[in-house]
């Protein structure tokens, strides 16, 4: 008698974390990574080559790194087209002091001069939402076109060439770990676990889901509304820093054209990750495997002989679909709590 | 020695030159529950968010804890014990309820790291305080409407309070809910914890409050002990003029019945449910939480699917299986989550008033020109006394004025049956007596009015027949003019 019913828990229990686990979005992108690359591993046996898994997740790297900062926006309430702005703005002005400073500077050198200009920036994009009450949206939309102007017209138009970039990021572009892993990809994990950190063990990561679901009320437990959007975008605008060395340095040349304009693809990533467009959810994990999705469509699809047209096609396919999914569960669970 | 916890003296506000608290002196002593009651508008928000810090005052002073605060911040409100519970909960719909109760903890204590851990314990212990178990790791999005009002006074009495500040909490408890919350109430009382309590409902009043508090545009109008407060003279207080409702008696019961539901079913929540609304009548539902009444009133407006039964609108055989197959039958709904699920707060009053007829006022090709509201926006403003500009938002409304607008939009669409579900929860005493007397005259309009409600007053007052819900059937029915009050609450509160 016991054991029946002891088995019939078990059995409902298990029955609640499989449909519990099919309703989270990780799992879903998990299994779209799955099947993608079953489909592109059995037409073409190279794909689950160690070297192609190593690429893929260089490939991730930049999407990784600053979608933390996307997606901790995004949690906060909002989307920011200034990202890419700030990462190449960052990236470019810290290359350029350095070569005049310090041009035989270890690399850390250079990754920190562009984290403080990305706090900095980050610091204005906070100054507008926060004391301006500005949309997020438009605040880092104008601001963006600002950073991209400012940088041209003071910083400079030219790019700098491998030949004249530092040594020390020439050396870095050529650092890999555990027989051919490349060393960024070390650091986008390291991100996504800081960021991970802040968000799920430190008061003012739970307030930045707590100001994405309800800001009035994030006010009244007592959260310090401008110390949290502060926080928030100087973290972000050092995520985007970040990201936009590892670029320049990885890609050895520091374009200030480049970057700028694929905003909409980490947006894109952090959304078909799971997090929620109207604030207050999403996960790190679930913006790292839609970064991964995301590069895997759109790089590898390209090794079984998919044209890239299709490949955004299939990108676009399964990205509406995902969001699709995401309506459908909250809908669902909106009806049943009724 | 008695001592204050909060002073204030001469206090003053204005908005934009408008002086909405005038010299207002007001002690709260340690472990007292003191009510404050007004009508909406009456400044009495205003005062609490004073307190509260949300909010600087123009003139006077603040003592509390016995130090002044020339200004306060909602945290230093907060670290000084201050602890309110406000209307809309003020909950993180995105967060579980064991964060939602022990964020603010984390906060008051200044810390930097967040334990889930101890978010759950302290979740815990201040649920059980309450006597309540609930599923802390639920998202509050997904709870009912009763379950966040818990979350929210679980979360005030988890952190170290002196002073707990309840706006209204009564609107969406049960009664057996409520009685608890008296309990909790005294609790906390014995334990020198001083309580506001903000209600216009007397019975809550007198059960709970040692003194009564009472603003009209502003001002002081009664300060007295419980005991020494005339109960009849409340709403005069209030109001300013007495209000007093004669109980509901129909006119004339027509013969055939308007509206006819038989044996209606709803997968677990209900079963057996049959019963008929005849011309003139005002029938009531009435049950626990959870006894299935909600679910019952949302199926017979489409939002749930009824699994069983029929449904006979003037003798003929309808089916609500979605809310536009309802409203094209002509049933109107007003939720009890008005703030959900009735008012669109960002659109304008005119645009709430004509959201249901858009169909029926929009051209044959479907151009709607912005004039073409007004008619049926201010005809129904006119006869529902909504007192403010069509053009503000819903959100700028009070409570009172937020229902009569939801009321107004049904209206204009002429229903022939008029579901009601707790129509007049936190809502003022003057707008809910003009809420009762609009029913009655739907009522005597050949519509069929289905009231549910657990205010038993407002049942006894305003229904000629009650249907109890139990445990998802109907346990007892009768005439309401051979109950009182402690029989019908018998009735509901009885376990089967």
């Amino acid at each position: 008698m016991n054991t029946i019913t002891k088995s019939k828990f078990t059995e409902t229990k298990f029955y609640q974390t499989l449909t519990s686990l099919m309703a989270k979005n990780e799992t879903m992108l998990v299994i779209s990574i799955v099947v993608m690359s079953i489909v592109i591993g059995t037409i073409n046996n190279k794909f689950f080559a160690v070297e192609t898994i190593y690429e893929t997740l260089l490939a991730t790297v930049i999407w990784g790194i600053v979608g933390m900062g996307v997606a901790l926006v995004m949690i906060n309430g909002g989307v920011d087209l200034s990202c890419m702005p700030i990462a190449m703005f960052s990236a470019y002005s810290a290359t350029k002091i350095m070569l005049w400073i310090a041009p035989n500077a270890p690399i850390i050198v250079l990754f920190l001069i562009g984290m403080v200009i990305g706090a900095g920036l980050g610091l204005v994009n906070a100054l507008f939402i926060s004391i301006f009450k500005i949309p997020i949206f438009i605040a880092t939309l104008a601001l963006g076109v600002i950073y991209k102007a400012v940088m041209l017209e003071f910083i400079g138009n030219i790019y700098i060439t491998p030949a004249e970039m530092p040594q020390s990021a020439l050396d870095f572009s050529r650092t890999y770990v555990f027989g051919g892993l490349h060393v960024s990809v070390l650091i986008m994990l390291g991100v996504i676990l800081l960021t991970f950190f802040i968000l799920r063990f430190t008061v003012i990561g739970r307030g930045v889901y707590a100001l994405g679901g309800a800001p009035e009320s994030a006010e009244r437990i007592g959260y310090n509304m401008n110390r949290l959007k502060f926080s928030i975008y100087i973290y972000a605008g050092i995520m985007y820093a970040i990201g936009g060395v590892v670029y320049v340095s990885n890609s050895r040349l520091a374009d200030p054209y480049d970057m700028i304009g694929t905003e909409l693809t980490v947006i894109a990533a952090v959304v078909l990750g799971g997090v929620s467009l109207m604030g207050g959810k999403g996960s790190v994990w679930g913006v790292l495997l839609g970064a991964l999705l995301s590069v895997i469509i759109k790089n590898n699809l390209i090794l079984i002989g998919v044209t890239s047209d299709w490949a955004n096609f299939v990108f676009g396919l399964i990205f509406v679909l995902a969001v699709a999914l995401q309506a459908y569960n909250t809908a669902r669970s909106k009806k049943q709590s009724a | 020695m008695e001592t204050n916890v909060i002073e204030l003296r001469d206090i003053c506000k204005s908005f934009y030159g408008v002086q909405v608290l005038k010299n207002i002196n007001l002690d709260l002593k340690v472990g007292e529950a003191l009510c404050i009651a007004g009508e909406n508008g009456s400044g009495k928000s205003t005062l609490i968010k004073i307190i509260s810090g949300a909010y600087t005052y123009d003139y006077g002073t603040l003592k509390i804890n016995g130090r002044e605060y020339p200004t306060i911040s909602p945290s230093q409100s907060i670290s000084e014990g201050i602890q309110v519970i406000y209307q809309d909960f003020s909950l993180f719909p995105n967060l579980t309820v064991a964060d939602n109760i022990g964020l603010g903890y984390h906060l008051l204590e200044d810390k930097k790291l967040f334990s889930k851990q101890a978010c759950r314990k302290i979740a815990k212990q201040s649920l059980q305080r309450i006597g309540v178990e609930m599923d802390l790791e639920r998202l509050v999005e997904d709870i009912p409407v009763a379950q966040k009002q818990i979350v929210a006074i679980a979360r005030a009495i988890m952190q170290d309070a002196k002073v707990i500040i309840m706006d209204e909490p009564t609107t969406a408890l049960t009664q057996k809910e409520i009685n608890r919350l008296y309990e909790i109430i005294n609790k906390l009382k014995e334990s020198g914890v001083s309580i506001i309590f903000v209600s216009h409902k007397l019975d809550e009043i007198f059960a709970v409050c040692d003194r009564i508090f009472v603003i009209r545009n502003g001002k002081e109008v009664a300060n007295y002990p419980v005991d020494q407060f005339e109960r009849g003279k409340l709403s005069f207080y209030m109001t300013g003029s007495e209000v007093y409702e004669e109980p509901f008696e129909p006119e004339e019961i027509g013969e055939e019945p308007i509206f006819e539901v038989n044996s209606l079913a709803f997968k677990d929540y209900f079963r057996d449910i049959s019963f008929a609304i005849k011309r003139g009548e005002i029938l009531c539902i009435t049950g626990r939480l959870g006894s299935g009444r909600t679910e019952l009133a949302k199926s017979l407006f489409g939002v749930l699917p009824l699994t069983e039964g029929t449904v006979t609108l003037r003798g003929e055989q309808i089916n609500i299986r979605s809310v536009p197959e309802a409203i094209k039958n002509k049933i109107a709904y007003v939720p009890d989550d008005r703030l959900a699920e009735g008012i669109f707060l960002e659109a304008s009053i005119k645009n709430n008033l004509v959201s249901v007829v858009l169909n029926d006022i929009a051209s044959k090709i479907g151009f709607l020109k912005e004039k073409t509201k007004d008619g049926p926006a201010k005809e129904w403003q006119e006869k529902l006394a909504i007192q403010a500009n069509l053009e503000d938002p819903g959100k700028s409304l009070s409570g009172g004025n937020q229902q009569r607008v939801v009321l107004g939009k049904w209206l204009a669409s002429t229903p022939d049956v008029f579901v009601m579900n707790c129509p007049t929860v936190g809502v003022d005493v003057k707008s809910k007596s003009e809420i009762h007397i609009l029913i009655r005259e739907l009522a005597s309009q050949n519509i069929a009015v289905l009231l549910i409600s657990d205010d038993i007053g407002e049942i006894l007052n305003n229904s000629n027949r009650v249907i109890v819900m139990n445990d998802g059937r109907i346990s007892y029915e009768a005439e309401t003019k051979n109950l009182d009050y402690d029989s019908l609450s018998a009735k509901i509160t009885e376990i089967i």
